[in-house]
């Protein structure tokens, strides 16, 4: 897997409610059509990890374990995002992580060191 | 709404099992029609909950069919799909046709046949439930998700490894005693705990089984009650809620409380002009054990993270306060998901009647609520029944 390093991760915020989700949107989900077309923004790509598993019974198609973690980006926008298996020993819920977009069109995260 | 009664129930065994899905649904619904002295009476309809008929079985057009192998043509046949809620759904239908008036015999079968495909398809198709964008796509299941939501709450609540395996001990426990259950055996914390990590922090006895099965329901007006002659085994629809939530976990307001249980849980009390703590039995679906805790806690039975003490203190068991998940939740009864929202409600009608198989019944039960889950955290359907 090659890791494409993008600054910003794409983006929509609600006008009404300013709740932001991933990946952008035109209706916001909270609101519905009547607080208008959501804002199309970016986030920066350090994170919170809200919770993560190290999933061991993955379906067709991928290689146990796969790591998944979900991890709060600026605006509280949460996305849930693949990791390194070998990494699951240094996450931890609230642990700060950088969230990079990759070529397979998914998120990948990996513990920041501090 | 006009009065609507639950006239007659039938259920299958629950597990792997030989017969065909059309085969079962035809076991569960001829039951329910003799339970209920319906089988010389005219079916207004037949609504049918299945999550996925085609891919499972490859059988298409199932209300039809049904319609027809049971023999009540010409009665409107309807299949209704919620993902696993859809036997609740299912229900929710019948009862709005005869509470409408549109109605006043209507039968309900919920089914499924899982077993004809192996595993790795068998998960393939239930993740179709998960956001393909934000979830199955990063091969995340609902045993994945239910991970993170147990990890979440642990932290959040210092609920520890131990605490959780009571619930399926408790699951086991009861359906050891259920004859229709898929498991009938006991099983141990220390057995649960030990038992091959799914995604960890749950194991293997932490999720529920795919299973075949299906259970049937005849929903009948007042009016119908009496001409089939049946007042006496027959449970009152008190109210039913039905609510959906965000599809992806991401976009949700909370890891640990599912908001669409809370929604549905409000609409149905407040139908029923009853409270949680009028409830005699509950069925709640612990798809994974750590919903069962959560569930407890967002129909109203505990405070946010002390659904465990009801565990502790035995409140939850047959012969406690607010017995859960009696004849053995969707751990032990199985879970073919289709049938599981339909045999929640079998199963506590039996237990209103006082007829739940023996070292179930819960004493001078009168009130029962089920709580049926439709994808993963999505979807809810409650319904609260009342002995008449
Ligand atoms: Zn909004």
């Amino acid at each position: 897997m090659h890791v494409v390093s993008k600054m910003s991760i794409s983006a929509s915020k609600c006008k009404s409610c300013d709740r932001t989700v991933i990946p952008p949107r035109t209706i916001c989900p909270y609101c519905g059509p009547k607080a208008g077309d959501m804002s199309q923004i970016t986030v920066g790509e350090e994170g919170t990890v809200l919770s993560y598993t190290l999933s061991q019974m993955p379906p067709e198609g991928f290689d146990p374990p796969i790591l998944l973690a979900l991890v709060q980006l600026q605006h509280n926008a949460v996305v849930l995002c693949l990791g390194n298996p070998e990494d699951s020993s240094r996450i931890q819920i609230d642990k700060r992580v950088k969230v990079l977009s990759g070529d397979d069109g998914r998120f990948h995260f990996s513990p920041v060191e501090i | 709404m006009e009065p609507v009664y639950v006239a007659g129930v039938g259920m299958t065994r629950f597990g792997v099992l030989d017969d065909s899905i059309t085969e079962l649904a035809e076991k569960a619904a001829v039951e329910a029609m003799r339970d209920s002295n319906s089988i010389e009476h005219k079916f207004d309809y037949v609504i049918v909950g299945s999550q996925d008929p085609e891919e499972f079985t490859g059988q298409g057009h199932l209300s039809t069919v049904l319609a027809d192998r049971l023999g009540i043509v010409p009665a409107g046949a309807t299949r209704v799909e919620t993902g696993p809620s859809a036997g609740s759904s299912a229900f929710e239908e019948a009862v709005a046709l005869v509470g409408a008036g549109l109605a006043s015999l209507v039968l309900v079968i919920g089914v499924e046949k899982m077993s004809g495909v192996d595993r790795g398809a068998a998960s393939r198709i239930i993740a179709k439930m998960v956001s393909l964008e934000s979830e199955a796509r990063y091969g995340a299941t609902p045993a994945a998700l239910a991970a993170l939501v147990a990890r979440r709450y642990m932290h959040d609540y210092g609920l520890t490894r131990d605490d959780l395996s009571l619930i399926p001990v408790k699951a086991h426990k009861n359906g050891a005693k259920n004859p229709l259950a898929h498991f009938q055996n006991e099983v141990t914390v220390e057995k649960v705990n030990a038992g091959r990590i799914v995604s960890d922090p749950l194991t293997l006895y932490d999720c529920s089984p795919t299973s075949d099965g299906a259970a049937a329901l005849v929903v009948a007006s007042e009016e119908a009650v009496a001409v089939l002659e049946s007042q006496n085994e027959s449970v009152r629809v008190l109210g039913i809620g039905h609510a959906t939530d965000y599809h992806a976990v991401q976009h949700r307001l909370s890891l640990t409380s599912l908001r669409a249980t809370v929604v549905a849980a409000e609409s149905a009390f407040r139908m029923a002009r009853v409270k949680p703590k009028d409830l005699d039995v509950c069925e709640l679906h612990d798809a994974f054990s750590i919903l069962e805790l959560i569930d407890m806690e967002d129909i109203g039975l505990a405070k946010p993270g002390r659904a465990i003490e009801l565990v502790k203190s035995g409140t939850s068991q047959v012969d406690g306060r607010i017995p859960v998940n009696t004849t053995g939740g969707l751990k032990a009864r199985g879970h073919p998901t289709g049938a599981t929202g339909v045999a929640q409600i079998r199963d506590t009608v039996l237990q209103l009647r006082g007829s739940a198989p023996k070292g179930l019944q819960v004493r001078d039960a009168e009130i029962g609520l089920t709580h049926n889950i439709g994808g993963f955290g999505n979807n809810m359907v409650v319904s609260i029944l009342r002995r008449r």
